[in-house]
């Protein structure tokens, strides 16, 4: 299973990044959300429960744009947002969601 | 004596809503970037100009640096080439030009759910980039005579 910690750290080390604080951010979304809007600037959003989010949802930020595949259960890999970050899914939610980044705030 | 390349990023769009990951490598001997231009260049047909058909964010030196957040559209008629938009970014040698290409087209018919009326398309990202040209280049040939030269005597 891949570290997603260890790949956080080497991101920030390769990426010359110090981080001021490492924590979990979690957005609870109601039923029929189908649009979710929030701000991370100066900060890394790392998504980390892609697999809860219906596939085609779009996050885009003002740095990483990702549609979540179909097979995103099979994936490893996890993405950051920063800037105006923006969550449009295919249709309103049936199911209330929880959206989970490790938000990293920079120096 | 500094002399100036232009790079080009071809991105190729074919669905509604794709995006398009960018992930290029400039040139080791690039310096410094200076500008860009994030243009439609193929594939859209539209008898009237269309402010925004997709957004495009360029991150330079293997994401250390985000540095262009910009709104590509479309014109119906193109006389010139719009001006570079000013960039001042240093390049370390070898390293990634990433980001990516959010196509943001809108049906012309709102309640048009098919996805019909897309027509695949192409954007190109042009760099203009400077070298610096530090050391004089020497043709192997060059050094060869020399030696032989030197050799000879």
């Amino acid at each position: 299973m891949y570290d997603h910690l260890v790949f956080i750290q080497q991101q920030l080390k390769q990426r010359q990044i110090e981080p001021a604080l490492q924590q979990f951010y979690r957005i609870e979304l109601p039923v029929g959300t189908s649009h979710h809007q929030f701000y991370a600037y100066n900060e890394l959003m790392f998504l980390t429960n892609a697999g809860a989010i219906p596939p085609g949802t779009l996050i885009h930020s003002d740095s990483k744009a990702r549609r979540i595949p179909m097979d995103i259960q099979s994936l490893e890999g996890i993405d950051d947002y920063s800037g105006t970050v923006s969550i449009e899914f295919p249709f309103p939610l049936e199911v209330e969601t929880t959206v989970e980044f490790i938000q990293i705030v920079t120096k | 004596m500094t002399r100036i390349r232009y790079h080009i990023i071809q991105l190729e769009v074919t669905d509604a809503g794709q995006v398009v990951e960018i992930r290029h490598r400039l040139p080791s001997n690039y310096g410094r970037c200076t500008g860009y231009i994030a243009r439609h260049v193929k594939g859209i047909s539209s008898d009237v100009d269309i402010p925004e058909i997709g957004l495009v964010a360029i991150e330079f030196n293997s994401r250390k640096q985000l540095n262009i957040n910009d709104l590509v559209g479309y014109e119906t008629q193109v006389d010139q080439l719009p001006d570079y938009q000013e960039l001042n970014i240093p390049l370390e040698s070898g390293q990634l030009v990433t980001g990516y290409y959010l196509d943001t087209q809108k049906s012309p018919d709102p309640f048009d759910t098919t996805k019909e009326w897309f027509r695949p398309y192409q954007v190109a990202i042009y760099l203009k980039c400077e070298i610096e040209n530090k050391k004089r280049h020497v043709r192997s040939s060059c050094i060869h005579s020399a030696t032989v030269e030197a050799a000879a005597n």
